[in-house]
């Protein structure tokens, strides 16, 4: 019992050089926590202590760097995906070229592999990771196509006759003058008209 | 290999000259009772002397009626064929009766072209495909490519998250393929012939699938295998059987396309054998051939950019004139799609397939294409250019009516031509023609009921005799009503497309999620009511005869809201259904796919959903909110590359825009500017988290809780 309080005080204390006021602290923590639920790390226990690391590890830095008034809460974010950066380019392997992996794409093997739900506790963890989450992740590695093989597609020559012809240049000629395509209504209105007058005199 | 290799091609069992005497015989059978008909008009009309207005009653009633001809004519064409069970023009009959083996099936690619679609139906439509393969053995044969189109920034993310989520249950990775074209070039045809130009090399063939298509594995097995035994089919169509009807309309639609649909199309493949068409989807195509010929020319021949909209016809008519044939498989089964909810969702539809149809006159007389395909762009004008012609005809119609009614004397009853010899009057002579022509649009249905209640599992699975009965009058009375509706849509469209009114690219409604929209069916129908109800009384006026002849239209016209708003209901759909009434073959004994899919989507509506207010902008808050969403986008973008000075100012103003008033506060365009963009994307996602609370919007605050709060259930391709 008395081990486990210790535990929990160990993880609320509060550093004391540069400590911020409660309310900071608060938010600070709330944001990094709500970040993990995010990540999908559904372990509340390992949420806080994870959350409590990287608020303290945030406070840290903002007391070793110059004042730039950002706020707690904005370090303390910037804490954690910089620690998940690291953690998992430590765990995915080396390209062939040498070139390190992005951040999203360590990210994007974390959810193939659905990592932070079957392995909650491997999460941000630096110790050695359980067996089958490294081979899992390593694997994951996201490809929405395969390697093209480009040609190409290009309409062949079609001689469509005389009327398209015709047609196309009258289109053309009423998409000139719209005027035209007004005009020709009418005309067929009042030719509709004259039709039906002559018709029912005959 | 050599199992199928050997195996004798289509062309071998019917050669093509064979086919030709069945295209003389067919239309020889169409003019003749086109002709007998026109005759018998021309005989009630010529009573002493023609008018110049029954010169134009007859001029139009010969296309009508040669149509109707035409489809009675295929129709007992195809009865004949089925009642033999034996057809030499079959391309199903070239299979061997042993399902290949994967390891004869050479790679083939499933592209599936989607536009702001129902993400849950297309997903699961693919889970269920590929879990049937898997099951069948052939996965490894197949690749699945789904290529949006979509331009709804929420769809998008949508698609992505659902195709990641599907890969990650179904180990799908290297298997089904997203891709996401940033320019939507010439629409769907576009979006394949993009496929086509970075893969199609890969593939001898591709099966394309419509966003709400369904096959089983056997049949895409068969399809590929059809392929290979015949070498000089360039396209191959499966004809879909409709599944997953809802509505009342739907219901409807579905079960006189199932009852009805076999022997026209069993006609259909009679006279056109190897000359027949392509509707888009579930069909399968050589690749090579369809790179090299059939990329769709300009609509203006070059004069301008406009593209076909129905460019399936005109495909199959470029496959055809390089001399490689189009099949269709109307035997082979195991492919299904689903149809629009309701007459308004059908009339949308049609409005869109009209503008292409009308297209096709671009192509009418374009050097090379073979008859039969000209015959096949001409019928497709004609199914919505007969709408307006129908409409001249009743008007035509309507006023010999008048001029009978004020004109000195009646002059049918003259005893001339064929009443003299009939020894009956003209009024009983139309009534005569009148018969006839109901007689050639019923007898086709009667023909398929009865090869339905000859087969006793087909009748079972039917619903019973007496259900097909029921259902196939209701179904008529029904499409009598809705008819001289369609007719009045069909007609607007074709006037308004000629008249040079654009017609949008919008998604096509597939299910009836919204219930009735009875705002938006009162606004559609109220000009047909109100057609139908003007018409009613001028006819009456003019005299009580005329009233009832045009009845069958009016009634219909006057009647079209209240229809309409029962044809929509789903409720009424589902408990025609308990009743076993209008039930399908795809229900009563329904394949492990339609079964599966049935289930797996019933079950979304039982899933936790976001809140109205946040589900409208899901996959914006998503892309911004989520770490593992966020990154998947951006490393789904092909181009990651920093923007320019100005393009970052733009960005960064529409961020700010984003975080300060919620998504809703950007258009679409604006949000899919942003989205495009992965720097952007990602000082996004770093800005949400790292603004004090105090400085995001009200929306965002509220979307961090929501979301988290939905965050614990798992993530599956199965949301709304």
């Amino acid at each position: 019992m008395q081990r486990d309080m210790d535990l929990l005080l160990d993880t609320l204390s509060l550093p004391k050089a540069g400590a911020p006021e409660l309310a900071e602290w608060d938010e600070a923590y709330g944001t990094v926590d709500n970040y993990f639920r995010a990540c999908r790390v559904s372990s509340r226990l390992h949420r806080a202590r994870l959350t409590a690391a990287v608020v303290h590890g945030a406070i840290r830095r903002r007391a070793a760097e110059a004042p730039t008034g950002e706020p707690l809460s904005s370090v303390a974010i910037k804490e954690a995906r910089r620690l998940m950066d690291v953690w998992l380019s430590g765990l995915l392997p080396q390209r062939p070229d040498e070139r390190p992996y992005s951040q999203a794409e360590g990210f994007v093997a974390l959810y193939l592999c659905d990592g932070a739900v079957r392995w909650p506790h491997a999460f941000l963890n630096p110790e050695e990771a359980p067996p089958g989450f490294l081979d899992t992740l390593r694997s994951r590695l996201v490809k929405a196509g395969p390697d093209l093989e480009i040609s190409s597609m290009v309409p062949r020559p079609l001689d469509r006759g005389i009327f398209p012809e015709l047609a196309d240049s009258a289109r053309a000629t009423f998409d000139r003058i719209p005027i035209l395509r007004t005009l020709l209504f009418w005309t067929l209105f009042a030719a509709a008209l004259v039709a039906l007058f002559w018709y029912t005199r005959q | 290999m050599s199992a199928t290799i050997h195996h004798p091609s289509i062309i071998h069992l019917a050669p093509l000259r064979a086919s030709a005497r069945r295209q003389v015989v067919f239309f020889t059978a169409v003019v003749m009772l086109t002709g007998l008909a026109t005759w018998v008009l021309a005989d009630i009309l010529w009573r002493g002397g023609i008018r110049k207005l029954e010169i134009a009653i007859l001029i139009v009633f010969v296309p009508l009626f040669g149509m109707v001809a035409l489809g009675f004519i295929q129709a007992v064409c195809g009865f004949l064929i089925l009642l033999r069970r034996k057809d030499p023009f079959s391309i199903s009959r070239t299979l061997p009766e042993k399902e290949p083996d994967p390891g004869e099936l050479p790679a083939t690619a499933i592209v599936i072209p989607i536009y702001n679609e129902d993400v849950s139906r297309v997903y699961e439509g693919v889970r269920m495909i590929y879990l049937d393969l898997v099951r069948a053995g052939y996965a490894k044969r197949f690749d699945f490519f789904i290529l949006s189109d979509s331009n709804n920034p929420n769809k998008w993310i949508e698609e992505e998250v659902a195709w990641i989520d599907l890969c990650k249950q179904v180990k799908g990775f290297g298997r089904i393929f997203y891709r996401k074209r940033m320019v939507n070039l010439n629409r769907k045809s576009g979006n394949v012939s993009d496929f086509l130009r970075r893969w199609g090399r890969k593939y001898r063939y591709m099966v394309v699938l419509d966003a709400d298509s369904l096959m089983k594995a056997e049949t895409l097995a068969r399809m590929v295998q059809l392929m290979e035994l015949n070498p000089r089919a360039g396209i191959i169509q499966t004809v879909p059987s409709p599944i997953q009807a809802q509505t009342f309309f739907a219901r409807l639609m579905q079960f006189s396309g199932t009852l009805y649909g076999p022997i026209f199309q069993a006609g259909l493949n009679y006279w056109q054998a190897a000359c027949g068409n392509f509707w888009g989807h579930n069909a399968i195509i050589r690749c090579a051939p369809f790179m090299e010929h059939c990329s769709l020319p300009t609509l203006t021949g070059g004069a301008g950019n406009a593209r076909f909209m129905s460019h399936d016809y005109v495909e199959a008519a470029l496959m055809r004139r390089a001399n490689f044939e189009v099949w269709m498989a109307y035997e082979l089964g195991g492919s299904y799609e689903n149809l629009p909810p309701t007459p308004l969702d059908h009339a949308c539809r049609d409005r869109r397939w009209c503008r292409g149809n009308l297209q096709h006159a671009w192509m009418l007389t374009a050097q090379g294409l073979n008859p039969i395909n000209r015959l096949h762009l001409l019928m497709g004008i004609f199914s919505y250019a007969a709408s307006p012609l129908w409409l001249l005809f009743l008007v035509l119609g309507t006023l010999q009516g008048w001029f009978e009614a004020t004109g000195p004397g009646p002059r049918f009853d003259s005893d001339v031509g064929l009443s003299s010899f009939l020894d009956v009057g003209g009024g009983r002579l139309a009534l005569l023609l009148f018969a006839i022509a109901v007689t050639l649009l019923t007898l086709p249905k009667v023909l398929a009921v009865l090869l339905v209640l000859r087969d006793r599992k087909r009748r079972k699975e039917f619903g019973g005799g007496v259900r097909v009965m029921i259902g196939c009058v209701l179904e008529h009375a029904l499409s009598v009503l809705l008819a001289p509706v369609q007719m009045i849509f069909n007609s607007r469209f074709v006037v308004e497309i000629l008249m040079g009114r654009d017609v949008p690219w919008n998604p096509q409604q597939r299910d009836a999620a919204g219930g009735v929209d009875w705002e938006g069916i009162i606004k559609a129908y109220a000009p047909h009511t109100g057609i139908g109800v003007t018409w009613a009384v001028l006819a009456w006026r003019v005299s009580p005869a005329l009233f009832w002849w045009l009845s069958p239209v009016t009634f219909g016209l006057m009647v079209s809201i209240p229809l309409c708003v029962v044809l929509s209901m789903p409720g009424l759909g589902r408990r025609l259904r308990a009743l076993s009434l209008f039930v399908i073959p795809a229900e009563t004994n329904p394949p492990s796919v339609v079964s599966h899919l049935e289930k797996n989507l019933e079950s979304i509506h039982h899933r936790l959903t976001p809140s109205p207010w946040l589900g409208e902008q899901y996959g914006m808050t998503q892309v911004v909110i989520d770490p593992y969403i966020n990154a998947a986008h951006c490393s789904l973008l092909r181009d990651k590359q920093a923007p320019g000075a100005a393009a970052h100012k733009h960005l960064q103003e529409l961020a700010d825009t984003l975080l300060a008033k919620g998504p809703a506060a950007l258009n679409r365009k604006e949000q899919m500017v942003l989205l495009r963009n992965a720097q952007a994307v990602t000082d996004l996602h770093e800005r949400v988290w790292c603004l004090p609370e105090a400085k995001l919007s009200h929306w965002w605050r509220m979307a961090m809780r929501d979301y988290n709060t939905l965050q614990d259930r798992p993530v599956t391709a199965l949301y709304r």
